[in-house]
Parts: C-alpha cells; structure tokens; sequence
C-alpha cells in the first residue's frame, strides 16, 4: 500500500472512530422520556 | 497551480455541502441560501483569478477560505461543536464543576466535526496554493502541520479554562434571584401563589453572610411572548440564579439559563427540562402521583374506577396516564374513561355513561371553572365517593370536595403555611408548588452562604430534607425525586391524611 493510500485509510479511520463516538455520546444523552413526560410537555399545573 | 486550484476548491466544495446540511439544523431552509453562496462565490472567484491573475479576485478566494475555516470550522465545528461534545463530556464526568454538554441532534453533532474536519482541508489546500504562487514563501507541510497543532492546542486549552463554572462572590453583596412564574392569564393563581411562597422562604432567612435580592419576572400567559421577559432578567437585571415554576415557561426559560451559565431550579413536572446541568426539577413527577394515587386506591379497597378529565392543561392528562399505568400494574379496573375539553359545561351524559359501569369511585380532573362544574353536577346526581390528583387543592370552591381525597405534595411544616396565610390572607396557598418553591430558593441561598457557585452546588446534591419530606436526585441528574402525599378536604381545606 502507498503511503498516500495508507495516509488516506487512517483519515477515513479517524473520521469513523470521530463520527461512531459522537453517535454513542448522543445516544447516551437523548433525555430519556418518562412514560407521561410527553403527555405533560406543556405541564400548566406545576 | 491547476492542481493545487482544483484541490483547493474541491475542499471548500466540499465544506460548503457540509456547513449547508449542519445548518440546516439552526437556521432551516435558509442554510440552502449559506451553502449555494459558500459553493458559488468561491468557485466564480477562483475562475476570474484563473483568467486574469486578478490580485483582487485571489484574495476574494482567500478571504472566503479565511472564513469557511475560522467561522465555521474552528469557531462553529471545533468550539461550539466537537470539543463540548467530546471534551464537554470527558469533563463533565471526571468532576462536577464542568457541566454537561446540551447535544443537538446526531445529524448536527456529525456535520459539526466534518465542518472542523472540511476545514483542516481547505486551510491546508489554501496553504499549498499560496506557497505555489509565492515559491519563495517559508514553510511546507511540516509548517502548516506546526501551525495547526498549536492552534487546536490553544482552543484546547482555552476550552478548559472556560468550560469550568467557578465560584464569584456576588456584586456589592447582594445575590439577586429571578422569580420567573405568570402573574397573569389562567396561571395566576399559581403563580402568585409561588410568589409569595419564595417570598416567606426569604422572610424566614436569618443571619446570612449575603443579601438576597427578589427579581420578579412576570412571564405573562403566553409561552412565546415569555422569552423577553425571561431575557432582560438575564440581561438587563442580571439575575443570579432562577426559580421558576409551571413547565410551560421553565422550558422557554432552559435553553436562556444554560447560555447565561446560571442555575434554574424549576418546580416544574416536565422531567426533560432537568439537564443536570443548570436546570434541575423539583416535584413529584406524574409517575410518582400515580403510584400515590393506586397505593391508596388499594388500600380503601377500590377495585373499579371511572374516569372523567379535561384535555387541557395537558398536565391533566399526564397524571390521568400515569394513573391508568399504574392501575393497570396493580390490577385497578378502569371501568370508564371519558374525557372533555375546555368548554364543556354539561356533563350529565358523561355522568350517565361512567355510573353505568357501577366504579368505586370517580377521578375526576379538570382546570376551573369545569372542575367546580363537574363536582356540582355529579354531587345532585347522589354521587359523592370522587377522587382526583392535585385538582382539589386549585378548587374555588374547595367545600364541594368536602371528604374527597387525593394526591398532593406533602408538607411537613405547617408552619410554612400558617405562616404564608397570616403574610398573605386572601391568597390562596396552592400545596402542589409551594413546598418546592420554598426549598428552591433556599438551595440558591445554601450554595452561596457556601461559598459555591450554584448550579455546581446543586449537581453535587444528592438529597436533602426539605420542606416536602426526602428528596432524592441520582447523581448527575436533573430531577429531584419525592413522594406525594394522600390528602382530603375537611372543613372546606385540605387537610393531609398521610
């Protein structure tokens, strides 16, 4: 493999190790909704 | 030079799709607009330098260059996208000083780093294209790799010193605290309820090292017009920390709190507004009424239920949901369930239709004047055995719930409330919020005489004693938790049970 070919790899490989982090840091996140905090999305009691 | 060109504007091309798409998630449909320019304009100036040697036109594509990587790429993808996603959340976890990053959505979070990524590339393109036209120009790759290194280092670093929330003792000793609750519209009664709550909490302060400050924001009844209000707090009066009640405006009030890096404690049932963060929620979410409410419902033997609610606020039908869930769990039969909105003033038919399925008792749960409306009627229909959660509490005329019992928040001083009706007679005292808009405020107050920044203080906080009884947040959480209590109305007032 050249070194331009293996230069390119490990920018692609980055950029995958980049993109699947992000996407287990915002899945991990997402505020899980209660059961009813959908429902109450525009609580007016409390 | 055709080569280095052609690399070049291949790079911002490909930036440009890039920072279209993320912005489509901030600016909609406008991003187009951004993208088509960023794709255009550099590519018509590039053609014009090609065709004349224009000094002009090259540093046109220089400047557009200039800002695709600093505006959008270090400043956009790198400050405000990539290192609060990774670094922000690295630090967060290893100490509580640093808050949790707010993530957009995965689309956002990804054009993000590839606009930081995209930009690397035209810097590095825009570089070489340079050094073709100057030769004699010092450097190579070497020099830009050096150059760019240091650069992301500096922002690194700089990402560090500012992400921390520190302690700074208030301006001449006064801590000011926005109370943010509508003191007007439908929300009035709670509202000023809350008010006058705080301002027993502050009454009842003794011997501390500051002075706190009451900062009214009238939010008025409208969500959309709350934001200015909410804004020239921040701005204008530059208000500490924020108490804030009623979900509706503590949801316009988080995204405002979290970019002015202050604390807003909200007694609000809307669990997302909870970021663990700098907004943390205090009130027995529905969940936990409904667990309260079928817990006693069993223990008086009640198997069969109708069900008779208002669609709107939608916090009715979030406690009418949580209920059916539980009940559901624990072998309670919904018999009926029948629902109606705002201007339903008849409710025989759906008074004839819930007897028919001979329940227990009747949930009933409406915003005024339907809920006094409804108590009426079903009392000169012979029936008297209802039930609800919270609504009671909220009656005008409290006397037609003489002997119901429902869920409420619990209060373990009343004290607190003799002390609310002699400062405030003629005000209703609403159970639901006060104790939570008590505790709040105090919150803000312990951090202080603490010498703590406050939304730090309160990530730290695990559970305390309040005014409700035990509260308890998991770490890293932005919901305090607690248990309601079961009360009844005697004498024409609630009284608790237990």
């Amino acid at each position: 493999m050249s070194t331009r070919a293996l230069r390119w790899t490990a920018i692609a490989v980055l950029i995958g190790v980049a993109l699947s982090g992000a996407y287990l840091i915002v899945a991990h996140n997402s505020p899980a909704l209660s059961v009813t905090a959908g429902a109450t999305s525009a609580g007016v009691f409390h | 030079m055709h080569t280095s060109a052609r690399q070049s504007l291949l790079s911002v091309m490909l930036s440009a799709v890039i920072i279209g798409i993320n912005h489509l998630y901030s600016i909609g449909p406008r991003a187009i607009g951004l993208g088509a320019m960023l794709l255009l304009v550099p590519a018509a100036l590039l053609w014009w330098f090609r065709r004349t040697q224009s000094r002009v036109a090259f540093a046109g594509y220089l400047l557009m260059n200039a800002w695709i990587v600093i505006g959008f790429g270090l400043w956009e993808g790198l400050w405000r996208i990539t290192l609060p996603l990774f670094l922000g959340t690295l630090l967060a976890s290893l100490s509580t000083t640093f808050p949790s990053p707010t993530l957009g959505a995965y689309g956002f979070e990804a054009t993000g780093i590839l606009m930081f990524i995209g930009s690397l590339f035209v810097a590095y393109h825009a570089f070489t294209l340079v050094q073709v036209r100057r030769p004699t120009a010092a450097g190579g790759r070497g020099r830009f790799a050096t150059g760019a290194l240091l650069a992301v280092a500096v922002l690194v670093a700089a990402f560090v010193w500012t992400d921390q929330d520190r302690w700074t003792a208030p301006a001449n000793g006064v801590v000011k605290i926005g109370v943010i609750v509508p003191k007007s519209g439908p929300f009035a009664i709670l509202g000023n309820s809350f008010l006058k709550a705080v301002q027993v909490a502050r009454q009842d302060l003794r011997g501390t090292k500051y002075q706190y400050q009451l900062v009214m924001v009238d939010v008025g009844s409208d969500p959309r017009t709350a934001g200015a209000a909410i804004q020239r707090a921040i701005r204008v009066d530059r208000v500490d920390a924020i108490v804030g009640g009623i979900s509706l405006f503590g949801q316009v009030t988080k995204p405002l709190a979290t970019k002015a890096r202050i604390l807003q404690t909200c007694v609000c049932s809307v669990t997302i507004i909870g970021d663990g963060a700098y907004n943390f929620t205090n009130i027995p979410t529905p969940e936990a009424e409904g667990i309260r409410w079928v817990q006693e419902a069993r223990r008086r033997g009640i198997t069969t239920v109708a069900m008779l609610s208002g669609l709107y606020p939608p916090s009715i039908q979030g406690h009418v949901t949580a209920v059916k869930t539980e009940a559901a769990r624990e072998g309670v039969r919904i018999v009926s369930d029948q629902t109606f909105d705002t201007g339903t003033t008849d409710f025989r038919a759906m008074i004839e239709r819930a007897e028919a399925g001979h329940p227990d008792v009747y949930y009933v749960e409406a915003p005024e004047p339907a809920l006094d409306q409804l108590a009426q009627q079903l009392s000169a229909t012979g029936i008297h055995d209802f039930t609800s959660v919270v609504a009671p509490s909220l009656s005008t005329q409290p006397e037609l719930f003489e002997g119901t019992w429902y869920t409420d928040s619990d209060l373990r001083d009343f004290g607190f409330k003799r002390r609310f009706e002699e400062m405030y007679p003629g005000t209703q005292f609403a159970t639901h919020m006060m104790p939570y808009a008590y505790d709040d405020f105090n919150l803000i107050v312990q951090a202080y005489e603490r010498g703590q920044n406050p939304a730090v203080y309160v990530r730290n906080i695990t559970g305390y004693e309040g005014m409700a009884g035990p509260v308890k947040k998991a770490p890293r959480s932005g919901n305090f938790e607690s248990m309601p209590a079961v009360w009844t109305i005697k004498n024409g007032k609630p009284a608790l049970v237990h």
